[in-house]
Order: structure tokens, then C-alpha cells, then sequence
């Protein structure tokens, strides 16, 4: 069976390869060539046979005919003798021959010649008158016997002479009366008479006629216009009726007749060429393969010709199956919907509906149909809703276009197994193919991705999270339609989980199941924020973890619940995500990324909410302290004086500023000063109840609002003492115990004020009233306090055009060596001159300017106009000295010094040796290294360096050693109290003597009095400056007074301190 | 007279196309000295024929055997002069332009096949006359001398 099959499939294998061009062409050209040929030859055979036997069929008949002209010539000839041999025998005379003649019972005398010979041969009578008297030769004249008188008897060809023509005699015997022999008669014919019936139209040039005699030999052989006789015919052999024989004579092949003559001795014998005879088979023959040669060959020409067009054809059949097995492999592989429709037209050709001719599996599992309800159908019967929802019309309009159409497409239709789809029409020859991609997937993702950044957008802008987690809720209802989900919360507690949002839920069961625990067995939710995991319940009826909720469940319809936890950053459980089914249910892929999505939005909103909260707390407090900050005040204020009012009670603003803070912070560093406030902020709070609040503006300074107290200042007294004891304890700072004062002011309501500003400003006033009274004490808010507060603002206000409007001014004091009493230099000493308060001393506005970066300004002014001074005086003649600048510590901070002193040693013209510049102990100590980074530059430059108010700081004496300066200026204070006690004296000495072993010059200030002086110049005080010798003056003064000094003195040149 | 018949070396019965030219002008010159130094040669019949004039193709034909009446009908039967006489050689060779040779062997052939016979002969140019006198089938030719009232000419060559 098996083998029956392999060879039934064999066979059929072996029939398609024949059926293969590269096999059935060549096949066929054998086969028909074959035909044609042996067709051919086959003709060419019977041709040659039909030739033949027509050959033979007229050697025949020309032998017939032959033999029977012989045969009436023989006649004619024997009649003649046997007429003649009568006449003569009746009367032996030669008129008998004439009578014969006019008798016509003689042949025509043109052809033969009758005559009659004695018995020696001597012609005795003829027709011919030539003839007689001539001898007959013996072959042609034999002895007839005596019965042989009835015989014929004919010669062989021969001449009487040499003269005569050649000639057959015919004779018979006379006989005499007594029957002796009496001669013969005879008739004498030119052999060529028998064979004048020679036709060439039938013979042809080389057959032949001819007579052969007893022996064998041609009596006469004509072939052509040849005539000859004698030659050996060689004919005894048999001769084939059909063969042709070679004639020896001639060679030639020839179709041979031949037949012996009835009563004379001789054989006809007739021939025809075989070669003459076959010339029109030959030539047929050779028609015939022309033509055979003719035919295969454009058999051959077509066959080639069919073949390499049935192998292209067969070749673009294998190419288009291949192509089309790939199509099939490719379109039922890719996961694209493959749809190929061909038009429809009606009757005036418009294109009326789409044939679907094919569909890949993909096509079909998206539309939900089966091969035979789509393939071969019509478009609009397999999908009529393609007529509704313009399918039809966007394909036409491809078709008609010839165009390609791309889109996305959002699907409504159930049947349709994609919510998105992208479609592709391209037109093809007389058709669509329709290309459908699911996007679905893609759509969400992007759908998810917008959703998300306008979802962190929300939370970005502060959105509040309730209203974020709706968010979110609503935006998985729209990608899973009839969602019931919620968000819980873990409460502050981190024990329960309290609602956040909620959709879709009934209220009811929402209200029931509030502050689930974070626990195993509570819920699905309960027990996810517990396992920090997903729990998914497929049944909550039959849940353990429901155990206790399942009833409240299941009397809302709720049946399966799969619950998310919400994580941080730091994987804290922040809340959860559930989302609640009414039949039993798993959530699949699709549902499974869309709560990762909402699980970590949801945890950005909730950690952003967290970070928001800090945020707040951290604005509205004092990062240092913990305190709340300036802008709670305004706040607590308000809030206390409210609550003064409905109460009919007191509140009050105390403003404390720690005293000489400053300076802590500049000697002991920041830490130093850092810590100092957390204590005093610390035992400030402590101090005060829980209703007040303590605030810190920023610095040192604070703001405690004491709420709620009785009216009147008794009240006040035992916290405000409280406090201020509590700030001067003492504390511990870097190893050392320092102490610290406080000053306080305070403002009441309502007694100074009714609003936080003016309470503020009031206690400030307060505060600032206590610093003037030297610190360390408090102060009620008083009206004069007020107006000094005014003053305050006023010239803070002023200062800020003082510039502009140039009221300040250069006073100079002169310096003089105290030995020699030579003038050596002046201090240039800024003055404001105040369009309403007059003259404003340095101490009054310099600490105002120190506040706000004005000082810097003021700075540079004042050292652009002491150079521009120094040098104008020097071009006025007098002989140069140095003029001393001040330098404030924020100028010397800010790190504009070197640049504004390189600029106003520019533009005055002043060498740098002319200039000093004083900076403070403090301003050098608040950060040495970049201090003596500035003054070497300084240095570099040439303008000299001294330390102003020395001794009021906490400078480090070996620190001195390394400052690039060349004066230390004694603070005023010393020279001051040098009349008060021994002590001071001692100091002053000792300090002059420090000054002196550093290698620096000492100068005294504020020295007033010619006992001061003395004190100094016995303890070798280099140089004063002082009321004594000079008050601040005007430059003009400066001019004069050094014009006189230099009169006085007969001084020509001022001593000018050596460089160094 | 036919030298070329003469030559027994020859086997052919008829020249070759070279010779028929030579024999030709041979021909014609003897015919022109023929014609200048004798009398023409007239065809006659007997005077009661009704045959009144011939053509020189219906006399030729009539003396080729070709033809066996008169165009009226009427038996015709020529009649040659002996062989070798002058005025027969002139005769054909003026009329069918057949040379003696020529002519033999068209009667040969015609003879051979059956298919003719060549005119009966009389001894001499009065037995002509006298036949045809006799009887108006007969047709001859006859030196133009020799015409007697018996006979009628109905055709003299040019």
C-alpha cells in the first residue's frame, strides 16, 4: 500500500517534472522533430518507391512500344521482300521494279532500298539505280540452303565501300524455277532508321533503344543523337524489373528492357537512366528536407522561443507563489491586522462597496469573525458599521486617490477586540489593504503618561491631596470603567489607616470602616500596610484576613478586594490602594499595572503632602532654635491682642537683644555664637507658659509675646524677671563660662498699642532705649522713647541720600610726634552735616550706615576724598604727610577694599605712601587669615597699615607679630583714664611697651590735657592726636595751621616716618 | 553535294549545332546559285481541281505529311519528283528549308513510328505533270519551263 503510494507519488512527481518547461520543451522538440523526419524519410521512401516502379512501368511501355514499331517495320520489310522475291520469280526483269514501284507496293524508296542480287551477289535490280552492278559482301549474303527459302535473314551494319552509308540488308531467297538458289532479294535500311523513334522527352539524354543480333552485339544503339553499332551489349544476364543495371558500354545505370523479335534474329532492347528517372525524386527528395529542414528548424526557433517564455512564466509563477507564501507567513506572523479589499464598483464605476479578499488570523481574532463570515464577502455585509463610522468613506476616498491614509482610531464597537487601534489604508491596484494595529496598550501607556504629568503637575502646584487622590481614582475609572476604589491613609499614629479618597464605594460601607488597624486579619488593606505587600482576596466571604469585616462586605455588595500598599522612597507604608470587585475576581496585567501607577502616584502625592507640611513648619520656624520665625509674629501678636480684648486682658511684646553677641560670635566663633542661642532660646521658652510664644527675629534678636496676663505692669514683672535671669546664666562656650546680658524692651496692650506694628516698634524703641542706658537692664515703653526712635528712623532715612546729596564732609585732626612736637600727618574724620539736626557725630550714624550696606559706599567716599585732599595739598606747596582713613569692617569684609583703594589712589594722583589705613582689632580677629591675606596686598601696594582702638578687643598678642602694619593707635579710653586710677596708668605703659616691642609705633588718641601729654611722652608714646594740640578742622584749616606750625617751628620740612 | 554525309569517320547522324551553321551557308549558297541558274519552281495541280491558289504553309504541310486535304476538303496527295533531282531539293529547301538529309530522317522517323508516309515518287517531272493532270488530288511542284495546260499553278515561291 505503502509502496503503492510512494510510486503513485513518485509517478505524479515525475509526470510535474515533465510538465517543467526546462523538461517539456526539449521533450517536444525531440518528439516533433522525430515526426517531422521520420515523416520525411517514410515519403522520401515511398516517393523513391512510386519513382521507381513509374521507371520501371515506362521502361515497360517504351519496350511495348519499341517492340511493336519493329515489329510493323519488319512487317513492312518482309512484305516488300516477299512482294519483290514474287515479282522476280515471275519474271526475273528489272520492270517488274518499276511497276512495284508505281504500284506503291514498295516501301518509300527515301529509307529503303530494295534490290535483287545474282547468286554471286551482284545487285541485278534495285530501286535505287546506284545500287546495281555492286557486290553484296558474304556476311550480308550467306549461301541460303535450299529450305531456308522462307527465313528472313539479317545482317550485321556494313558498307558495300568506303563510301557508302552504313546499312542493314534484310533478304530472302530467290529461287529459281527448279527451286536452285538464284540470288537474294533484299532491303537495304541505315541501321539508324530503327532507332529514329527515339524520343528524348521519354528517354531522356542517356536512355537508350537499340537492337542486339544473335551474338549479342548492338545492330544499332541509339542513346541521345548518338548512333552507333557493334559493341558487346553483355545482356545475357537476367535483368531485374526494377533494379537498375550498369550498361557496360557506357556506364551509365539503366532501367533495362529488352525482347527477341518474332521471325528475324534480333532483340529489342530499350533503357532508361535510372539517375535521368529519379531526377524529379531527387529533387522532391531534396524539396522534402529542405522543407523537413525548414519546418525543424522554426520548430526549433518556436519551441525556444515558447520555452524561455513558459520558463520566465513559470519562474514569475514560482517568484509570485514565493512572494505570496511569504506574504501569507509574514501577514499571519505579525501581530498587524492584514485586510485586502478589492473595489466594488457599481455601474457607472463609482466605487460603491469593498470586497474582502483576504484577512490574515490576526485580522480575524481583532474583529472577532471566522475566515468564511469575512473573506469573500462584502465589506459593509461582514461589518456594516462600516457605513456609520466612515470606514467605508475614508477607503473609498483612498482608492480614488490612489493615496495612503494613516490615522488613530478609538474603538466602540464590543465586536471589536481593541480599544485603540491605528489603521493604515494604501491603496493597490484596484484596491485597499487595510493594515490595523492594536495600540491599545501604547494608548494607555500614553494616556497613563499624560494623566501622570498633569497628576504631578497637581502635586507640584500644591494641589491637596484629597483632591490628588480623587485624581487618581477617577483616572483608573476611566481606563477600567466602574472601578470601586480607595486610598487610605496611615494615621499620624502609624497604628490605623484612615480614608483618603474614595470612588465608586457606597458611603455607608465607607462610613462603618474607618481607623482600620495595620494589622494581619484586618481586611485587605489593613493587613497589605501591615505586610508592606499586595493582598489580594478573591473572595472576601471566605477570607480569613476579612474576618469581622465580611459581613459589612458583603451587605454592600462588595465580594473581592485586592489591596496595594502606598510605599516612600524609604519603603515606609504610607497608605493603600484598593480596588473593590462585586463578583469574585484576580486582577489581571492590565489592572495590575494600573495600581502600580496609581500606588506610586498616589505615594508621590502623599510624601510631597509630608514634605510640604515640613516645608511649612520649617518656614514658619527658626531652623537654629526651633522657634517660630518673624513670620508666625504678626500672627501670635494679633491673635493675643484679640484675645486681650474679648478678655479684657493685657498682652505684651517683649524685644530682647543679647548684649555684645556680636563680639562672642566674632572672638569665639560661630559655633560659639550658635549655641548660645539655642541655650538662651531654650531657657527662654522654658520660661515663659505654653499660651505665650517666643520667637526669634533673627541674630540675637527675640520677641517673647506674653499673652493673656492682668492688666497693669505687675504682671509683667515676675516673668520678665524670670527671663532675664534665665539669659544671664552663664554658659559654657568654647571651654570657657561666659556671660551674657540681655537688654529687653516691651510694648503692652493696650496701653502703648493696638496692632503687632506698632507693638513692635514700640518695644524695639524700648530695647533700643535700654542699649543706650548701657545695656543690661529693661525697659518700659515710654512717648520720649518714641521720638529717640523717630530720631533713629530719621537718620536712617537721611543717610540714605547723604551721599547724593553731599552732606558729609572731611574734618582732619593732625597727629604730632610727641617728642619733637612736629606735625607728622592728620586723621581724616567723616562729618554729616543734617539739613534739619545739624551736625551728626560719627557715633550717632556711622553704627546706622554699619546696619545697611551704605557704609561701604560711604567708605569709599571717604577714602576717594582724603586722597583727593592729601594730594591737593601737596600741589598747594605744603610738604607732604600722611593722611589716615578708617576702615569699616564690613568695607574690609566684602572684599571691595583693595579695589577701592587702588581706584581712589588713581583718580587722585596720591602716592601710596601718603595714605594709612585703620582697621579695628575686631575687624582683623573676625576671620585673621583673610585679614592678613588683605593687608599684605595692601601692603604690596604701598599704603601704609596701623590698628586702630587698640586694646578693646581680644586680639591674640602674637597675632600683632604677623600684621604688616606700622602703628598701633591706643584706644581713647586709655588716655581718658589715665587721671583715674594707677591701674589705668599701668596698663597704658605696659601696652606702650607691647607696642614698642612689636617694633611698632604708639600713638595716643583723645589726648586733651598737657598732664596726658606728659604721662605719654615719660612713658615714650611715639605720637598723639588730640584736642590738646588740634580739633578735627577743614582743610583750609589744615593749610593754615600747617603754614603756621612750619613758621613757628622755622620747620621747612615735617618729619615724615621712615618707611619701613 | 552532302559532303558531310560523305565522312564515314562520322558517326553521328546529324551534325552538331557547330556544323548546322557551315551547312547552312552551303546550303544557301547553293540555293542562290541554284535559283539564279535555273527556272523557279511552281506547285501545280490539275487544271479541273478547284484548289485555285495555296499558301506556302498549307503546301508544306500537304508535301510533310502534315496535312491530307485541301482546305476545301478535297483529298490532297502530293507527289515528289525522283531523289536526287534538282528541282526536289529546291523544292524542300525553298518551301520547309529541310536539307535532303534532314528530311529523310523526318520521314525516317514519321515512317519508324507509323505515323506517315513520305509523298509517292515518280520517276521523272513529266510523270508528275501526267499524274497530276490526271487527277485533282494529286498536287506536285514542276520547274516553271515545264508547265503545260493540263496543269495549274496555285503556288509559286518567291
Amino acid at each position: 500500500m505503502n509502496s503503492l503510494k510512494a510510486t503513485g507519488s513518485s509517478l505524479t512527481r515525475a509526470a510535474e517534472r515533465v510538465f517543467e518547461p526546462a523538461i517539456l520543451f526539449p521533450a517536444m522538440a525531440v518528439l516533433l522533430l522525430a515526426v517531422i523526419w521520420g515523416s520525411t524519410l517514410h515519403l522520401v521512401s515511398i516517393e523513391r518507391a512510386s519513382a521507381v516502379t513509374k521507371a520501371a512501368d515506362s521502361s515497360n511501355e517504351l519496350l511495348e512500344t519499341y517492340e511493336a514499331q519493329m515489329a510493323r517495320s519488319l512487317a513492312l520489310i518482309g512484305q516488300a521482300l516477299r512482294t519483290t522475291q514474287y515479282a522476280w520469280e515471275l519474271g526475273k526483269t528489272d520492270a517488274r521494279f518499276s511497276e512495284l514501284t508505281d504500284h506503291a507496293l514498295l516501301p518509300p524508296a527515301l529509307v529503303f532500298t530494295v534490290s535483287v542480287a545474282d547468286r554471286n551477289g551482284a545487285v541485278v535490280a534495285s530501286t535505287r539505280a546506284a545500287e546495281l552492278g555492286r557486290t553484296i559482301p558474304r556476311p550480308a549474303f550467306p549461301q541460303y540452303g535450299a529450305g531456308d527459302s522462307e527465313a528472313t535473314f539479317v545482317s550485321p551494319p556494313l558498307r558495300l565501300d568506303a563510301a557508302d552509308e552504313p546499312r542493314l540488308i534484310f533478304s530472302r531467297r530467290l529461287s529459281a524455277s527448279d527451286g536452285s538458289f538464284d540470288g537474294i532479294v533484299m532491303v537495304a535500311v541505315d541501321p539508324a532508321y530503327f532507332t529514329s523513334g527515339y524520343d528524348p522527352a521519354r528517354l531522356g539524354k542517356y536512355g537508350v533503344l537499340g537492337l542486339i543480333d544473335a551474338d549479342g552485339r548492338f545492330v544499332v544503339k541509339r542513346s541521345s543523337d548518338s548512333v552507333t553499332w557493334g559493341q558487346q551489349a553483355n545482356l545475357n544476364v537476367k535483368l531485374s524489373p526494377i533494379e537498375p543495371t550498369i550498361s557496360n558500354w557506357d556506364g551509365v545505370s539503366r532501367l533495362l528492357r529488352r525482347r527477341a523479335l518474332h521471325g528475324v534474329a534480333l532483340t529489342v532492347v530499350v533503357g532508361l537512366s535510372a539517375q535521368e528517372q529519379l531526377t524529379n525524386f531527387e529533387q522532391d527528395r531534396r524539396t522534402l528536407f529542405w522543407k523537413a529542414g525548414a519546418a525543424s528548424a522554426f520548430l526549433l526557433a518556436l519551441l525556444a522561443v515558447l520555452g524561455t517564455l513558459s520558463w520566465q512564466l513559470s519562474a514569475t509563477k514560482r517568484r509570485s507563489r514565493k512572494i505570496q507564501q511569504t506574504y501569507y507567513a509574514a501577514s499571519n506572523a505579525t501581530l498587524d491586522a492584514f485586510i485586502v479589499l478589492r473595489n466594488v464598483r457599481d455601474s457607472s464605476g463609482t466605487i460603491v462597496d469593498f470586497l474582502v479578499e483576504d484577512a490574515n488570523r490576526r485580522a480575524l481574532v481583532l474583529f472577532g469573525q471566522t475566515r468564511d463570515t469575512m473573506v469573500g464577502r462584502s465589506l459593509c455585509a461582514a461589518m456594516p458599521e462600516s457605513r456609520t463610522n466612515g470606514i467605508l468613506q475614508e477607503l473609498q476616498q483612498v482608492a480614488l486617490n490612489n493615496s495612503a491614509d494613516e490615522s488613530e482610531w478609538q474603538n466602540h464597537n464590543p465586536r471589536i477586540g481593541a480599544a485603540w487601534l491605528q489603521r493604515q489604508f494604501v491603496a493597490v491596484e484596484d484596491g485597499v489593504v487595510a493594515i490595523l494595529r492594536d495600540i491599545s496598550e501604547r494608548k494607555r501607556a500614553e494616556i497613563l503618561h499624560v494623566e501622570q504629568a498633569r497628576l504631578l503637575e497637581l502635586i507640584a502646584t500644591g494641589t491637596p491631596l484629597p483632591q490628588v487622590l480623587d485624581h487618581i481614582l477617577r483616572l483608573i475609572d476611566s481606563q477600567l470603567p466602574g472601578t470601586m476604589g480607595a486610598v487610605h491613609l496611615v494615621s499620624p499614629d502609624r497604628n490605623t489607616l484612615t480614608l483618603g479618597a474614595a470612588f465608586g464605594l457606597p458611603q455607608a460601607y465607607l462610613a462603618t470602616v474607618t481607623d482600620v488597624p495595620i494589622a494581619e486579619k484586618s481586611g485587605s488593606c489593613g493587613t497589605a500596610a501591615h505586610r508592606l505587600q499586595t493582598v489580594i482576596v478573591e473572595d472576601i466571604a471566605n477570607d480569613p484576613l476579612w474576618h469581622g469585616y465580611s459581613e459589612v462586605a458583603s451587605l454592600h455588595g462588595l465580594r473581592a478586594c485586592s489591596s496595594t500598599p502606598i510605599l516612600s522612597e524609604l519603603r515606609q507604608v504610607l497608605g493603600t490602594f484598593a480596588l473593590y470587585y462585586r463578583s469574585t475576581h484576580v486582577p489581571g496585567s492590565t489592572e495590575r499595572e494600573l495600581i502600580a501607577f496609581a500606588t506610586r502616584l498616589a505615594g508621590i502625592a502623599i510624601e510631597r503632602q509630608q514634605a510640604a507640611d515640613r516645608i511649612g513648619h520649617m518656614a514658619h520656624h527658626d531652623a537654629l532654635t526651633g522657634l517660630p520665625n518673624r513670620t508666625l509674629l504678626d500672627d501670635r501678636i494679633r491673635q493675643a491682642v484679640l484675645h486681650a480684648q474679648r478678655q479684657a486682658r493685657q498682652m505684651t511684646v517683649l524685644f530682647i537683644d543679647l548684649d555684645n553677641f556680636k563680639l562672642i560670635n566674632d572672638t569665639l566663633g560661630h559655633n560659639a555664637g550658635d549655641i548660645l542661642l539655642m541655650t538662651v532660646a531654650e531657657r527662654m521658652t522654658n520660661c515663659v507658659r505654653s499660651s505665650d510664644t517666643v520667637i526669634r527675629l533673627g541674630g540675637d534678636e527675640f520677641v517673647i509675646v506674653l499673652a493673656d496676663q492682668a492688666l497693669g505692669l505687675d504682671s509683667l514683672t515676675q516673668p520678665i524677671q524670670k527671663i532675664h535671669r534665665a539669659v544671664a546664666q552663664p554658659v559654657l562656650l568654647a571651654g570657657k563660662e561666659i556671660a551674657v546680658t540681655c537688654s529687653i524692651g516691651m510694648a503692652s496692650y493696650p496701653a502703648d498699642g493696638a496692632d503687632p506694628d506698632s507693638l513692635l516698634m514700640h518695644a524695639d524703641a524700648a530695647m533700643y532705649r535700654a542699649k543706650q542706658l548701657g545695656r543690661n537692664n529693661v525697659q518700659h515703653y515710654t512717648a520720649e522713647m518714641h521720638a529717640a526712635m523717630q530720631e533713629k528712623i530719621q537718620l536712617q532715612d537721611g543717610l540714605r541720600n547723604a551721599l547724593g546729596e553731599q552732606q558729609f564732609f572731611l574734618a582732619y585732626q593732625p597727629q604730632i610726634d610727641l617728642r619733637t612736637g612736629k606735625f607728622i600727618g592728620v586723621e581724616a574724620l567723616i562729618r554729616w552735616q543734617h539739613p534739619v539736626l545739624g551736625i551728626v557725630p560719627p557715633g550717632r550714624f556711622i553704627p546706622l550706615a554699619e546696619e545697611s550696606a551704605l557704609i561701604v559706599q560711604i567708605g569709599d567716599w571717604v577714602l576717594r576724598t582724603a586722597c583727593r585732599q592729601n594730594q591737593s595739598w601737596q600741589r598747594a606747596g605744603l610738604p607732604p604727610f600722611v593722611v589716615s582713613v578708617n576702615v569699616s569692617a564690613r568695607q574690609f569684609r566684602e572684599g571691595s577694599l583693595i579695589a577701592s583703594v587702588a581706584s581712589a589712589l588713581e583718580h587722585s594722583g596720591l602716592a601710596p605712601e601718603w595714605l594709612e589705613l585703620e582697621l579695628t582689632e575686631s575687624l582683623i580677629m573676625q576671620d585673621p587669615d583673610q585679614a592678613i591675606a588683605i593687608m599684605h596686598a595692601l601692603r604690596e601696594m604701598g599704603v601704609r597699615l596701623s590698628i586702630d582702638d587698640f586694646g578693646t578687643g581680644y586680639s591674640s598678642l602674637s597675632a600683632l607679630q604677623h600684621f604688616p602694619i606700622a602703628r598701633l593707635k591706643l584706644d581713647g579710653s586709655f588716655v581718658r583714664s589715665l587721671g583715674a586710677s594707677e591701674d589705668s596708668r599701668t596698663i597704658t605703659k605696659a601696652m606702650i611697651l607691647l607696642g614698642h616691642q612689636l617694633g611698632l609705633k604708639v600713638v595716643a588718641e583723645c589726648v586733651e590735657t598737657a598732664t596726658q601729654r606728659e604721662f605719654l611722652c615719660a612713658n615714650n608714646c611715639d605720637e598723639m592726636q588730640g584736642y590738646l594740640f588740634s580739633k578735627p578742622v577743614d582743610a583750609e584749616a589744615i593749610s593754615a595751621l600747617l603754614a603756621a606750625h612750619l613758621m613757628q617751628s622755622g620747620q621747612k620740612q615735617i618729619s615724615v616716618p621712615e618707611p619701613h | 553535294m552532302r559532303p558531310h554525309m560523305n565522312r564515314p569517320s562520322r558517326p553521328t547522324y546529324f551534325a552538331p549545332s557547330r556544323c548546322r551553321l557551315f551547312i547552312a551557308l552551303i546550303v544557301c549558297a547553293t540555293c542562290g546559285w541554284l535559283t539564279s541558274a535555273r527556272a523557279d519552281v511552281v506547285v501545280v495541280v490539275s487544271v479541273r481541281s478547284a484548289v485555285a491558289t495555296l499558301k506556302a504553309e498549307q503546301v508544306a504541310e500537304i508535301f510533310l505529311g502534315k496535312r491530307l486535304a485541301y482546305p476545301d476538303g478535297a483529298d490532297a496527295v502530293p507527289i515528289d519528283q525522283p531523289e536526287n533531282s534538282i528541282i526536289r531539293d529546291l523544292f524542300y529547301t525553298t518551301l520547309t528549308g529541310k536539307t535532303p538529309a534532314l528530311l529523310k530522317a523526318y520521314w525516317s522517323k514519321l515512317l519508324f513510328t507509323g505515323q506517315g508516309q513520305p509523298p509517292r515518287e515518280v520517276a521523272s517531272a513529266e510523270a508528275v505533270k501526267k499524274l497530276v493532270a490526271s487527277n485533282a488530288k494529286f498536287i506536285g511542284y514542276l520547274d516553271k519551263d515545264a508547265l503545260d495546260e493540263n496543269v495549274k499553278v496555285v503556288f509559286t515561291p518567291k
